[in-house]
């Protein structure tokens, strides 16, 4: 091989090649971590070697997966407001918003935001039992609980102060399912057609007997061709505007429009319940 | 048994590694893709803070979506572990200082994207780009890494070479830059560098890894096998930027699409290296992203890809492409006489005795003359002193301008190479066309 001589002595070199080599060691690293990440954690080498430069890496936002559309291109997560405006009227929000964020980007922003509500949703709990058998766990439970909770109380409280004189506020996720394209060619529907939305529940995992574990699917959503109704339990803390409320359950009957979603401005029942959607009653 | 032949030849491939690793990092680079690379991230940058700007308050003030305090607690281990990302911006929580800091930026982004002192504004966009992210976390995706990215290694390189403000500002200086160091760092010329090499060495390699894992986290899914992957994606009310539900009528179409997506993505790393199949490589990288851009509601992401991918791009084929010139003028910038060997044949230094025109720095290094002090030169009048050392420091110049001259005068060889061998390609394809006329029966 020829050797052209390069234009650096060779103690810079060495400076340089080591610099570049942790560098790329911080770019891999992560990634790699996110990969052999399984229900028991990460992987302990892969840990291990990450752990060195694992500070450089968030400083510098190295720290990615890099995991676009993966594993599989899924459903969309957004966020629906409800309050009473000044002028006693129910108003329905859904974010993000087409029509009202914009240029794209600005789209997109709303939409990463809503996207990670749903990315660090904890049920609420933990369960009872779970301190007993694994007090680690169980810390980590309700750390990410308070987490999710103060995330939501955030946005929650965003809303209320960007909305002059909004009242009885409150946000709930909802999950947009993509049909198949089995399901698309048998019967063309829209993608945003109401049965296309659920709302996502906010409530624990619930135990069914000693022993056996029984978790409620919080995400369950409406087939095609069903009632356009589905049960909604309302994110208790975010309505209330508390951060620290204890979580109530409640039911309403929803129907999630994307309709609804700019500005609907309906009005109220005079009960004070929305006729349709966001009307709630505690257990 | 003889050992020494196993051991010559570890010994022989140990250098040879060596070799190829000094090759592939320290290899003076042009930094004209840089350069172009510069403009793309600064409009890139630019338009995401101008698009901050038109909802400033809700991404970043005190009654934001994610208010400066949560901001600060996703950080700082309220919740768990903490970690080192960090944001002066957590504290600010006054309006009129949040605008103030945001005019600062797109300022500094401007400045970056023109190249007016892109030596300082490219560090700076970088640090400015940081502190909005540890600051923004929850409203980020793809686009904020690639951009990140970019500004961060082209903050290392002289990205500032070509087709910007600093460039047009070393003409004017032209003179003054021979004798001022601060300003030929300031002001860097169009030769190629080691820093324009490393810088893009790191960002292909980043670039590997993004892709690398991008596939394998893909390959983790049933759908990227299946091939509905592709479906799923256009299928997304929220993403979709056009309506390509018609799609879902042709399913060898897009589970074609889809695993095309896959197999490229897991194999970039490796298939990107062979100049072979580098245009294949990146062609499939302008289709795949321009489909983001286009289709999926991401233009800016899917465009900053696709520049992204321009580092694999050699800049001789760049320049030429973007200026215009031909092959054979392609470095003609360069070909001005910049070292004035005039200015090194000092009179009064012939005179004392100084003006021996083969002095070289090693023979002021042996004679313990350090350049750039006067403890070599004690016994001389300041006088003669002074003159001495600004002759030490023009040879020194005219030494680095002559080995600037030849490192552009080997990348002007290779190009050359490049052009004959096209030439001859042609000469064979000419000749072989003549002979194969020449076989034609006539009709006339």
């Amino acid at each position: 091989m020829s050797h052209e001589k390069v234009p650096l002595r060779k103690g810079i070199r060495v400076a340089i090649s080591i610099a570049v080599v942790l560098h790329l060691w911080a770019v891999i690293l992560p990634p790699l971590g996110f990969q052999t990440r399984g229900p028991l954690g990460s992987s302990p080498s892969i840990a291990t070697l990450a752990s060195p430069v694992r500070g450089y890496g968030e400083m510098l936002y190295l720290n990615r997966g890099y995991a676009f559309f993966a594993p599989d291109p899924g459903p969309s997560h957004l966020v629906q407001a409800s309050y009473i405006d000044a002028g006693g009227n129910r108003v329905e929000e859904m974010f993000p918003d087409r029509e009202r964020h914009w240029p794209r980007l600005l789209y997109h922003r709303h939409f990463m935001l809503t996207e990670f509500l749903h990315e660090i949703y904890q049920p609420p709990g933990p369960p009872g039992d779970l301190a007993g058998v694994d007090p680690e766990a169980a810390s980590l439970w309700a750390a990410a609980r308070r987490r999710y909770e103060t995330v939501r109380q955030s946005y929650t409280d965003h809303l209320n102060n960007s909305r002059t004189g909004s009242k009885d506020l409150a946000i709930r996720r909802l999950e947009h399912r993509i049909p198949s394209f089995i399901e698309i060619v048998a019967e063309p529907i829209q993608l945003d057609d109401p049965r296309m939305y659920g709302v996502l529940v906010d409530r624990p995992v619930d135990f069914g007997g000693p022993g056996e574990a029984q978790v409620i699917d919080p995400e369950t959503l409406p087939t095609l061709g069903a009632p356009e109704v589905d049960l909604v339990d309302l994110d208790a803390g975010a309505m209330t505007n508390q951060s620290n409320v204890e979580q109530s359950q409640v039911i309403g009957v929803v129907q999630p429009l994307p309709s609804e979603a700019s500005q609907a401005n309906e009005p109220v029942a005079e009960d004070g319940n929305d006729a349709s959607s966001f009307e709630a009653v505690s257990e | 048994m003889n050992v020494t032949a196993p051991l010559s030849e570890i010994r022989g491939w140990t250098r040879r590694a060596f070799d190829a690793w000094d090759q592939f990092w320290f290899t003076p680079r042009s930094s004209f893709v840089l350069s172009l690379l510069r403009i793309a991230t600064g409009m890139f940058l630019l338009y995401s803070h101008l698009v901050l700007a038109t909802d400033l308050s809700s991404f970043l003030g005190a009654d934001a979506w994610i208010n400066p305090e949560v901001a600060k607690s996703l950080h700082d281990g309220t919740f768990g572990e903490s970690d080192w990302g960090r944001s002066y911006l957590w504290s600010i929580e006054s309006g009129a200082l949040l605008w103030i800091h945001h005019l600062v930026t797109l300022a500094v982004t401007t400045a970056f994207m023109i190249g007016l002192g892109t030596r300082i504004t490219a560090p700076a966009a970088w640090l400015l780009q940081l502190m909005y992210i540890h600051r923004l976390t929850g409203a980020l995706f793809g686009l904020d890494q690639i951009v990140t990215y970019m500004v961060m290694y082209l903050s290392l390189a002289p990205c500032g070479s070509f087709l910007s403000v600093d460039a047009v500002i070393r003409k004017r200086l032209d003179g003054r830059l021979d004798s001022n160091r601060k300003l030929q760092w300031l002001f860097p010329d169009q030769s190629p560098s080691v820093a324009a090499n490393v810088a893009t060495r790191l960002l292909q390699l980043h670039l590997c890894v993004i892709y690398l894992f991008g596939g394998l986290a893909k390959a983790r899914g049933e759908s990227w096998w299946d091939g509905t992957a592709m479906w799923y994606a256009v299928g997304s009310y929220e993403y979709q930027s056009l309506d390509m539900t018609w799609i879902a009528g042709y399913p060898r179409v897009f589970s074609f699409l889809t695993h095309v997506t896959l197999f490229w993505e897991v194999s970039y790393c490796f298939l990107i290296w062979p100049k072979l199949l580098r245009p294949v490589m990146l062609l499939v990288a302008i289709a795949v992203h321009g489909g983001i851009a286009l289709f999926l509601g991401m233009a800016t992401f899917g465009l900053a890809m696709i520049c992204a991918n321009a580092i694999f791009i050699e800049p001789t084929w760049l320049r030429r492409l973007f200026t215009g010139k031909p092959l054979e003028t392609i470095e003609s910038d360069f070909d001005d006489p910049e070292i004035d060997m005039s200015e090194l044949a000092d009179e009064d230094l012939s005179d004392s005795g100084l003006g021996d025109s083969n002095l070289s720095d090693s023979d002021l290094s042996d004679s313990g003359f350090e350049l750039g002090s006067a403890s070599g030169v004690g016994g001389l009048s300041p006088d003669i002193k002074e003159k001495v050392l600004e002759r030490a420091r023009k040879v020194r110049a005219a030494g680095d301008k002559i080995r600037k001259r030849y490192l552009l005068l080997k990348e002007r060889e290779k190009a050359l190479k490049q052009a004959t061998k096209e030439l001859e390609r042609r000469k064979r394809r000419f000749a072989r066309r003549v002979a194969k006329e020449g076989d034609k029966p006539s009709d006339s």
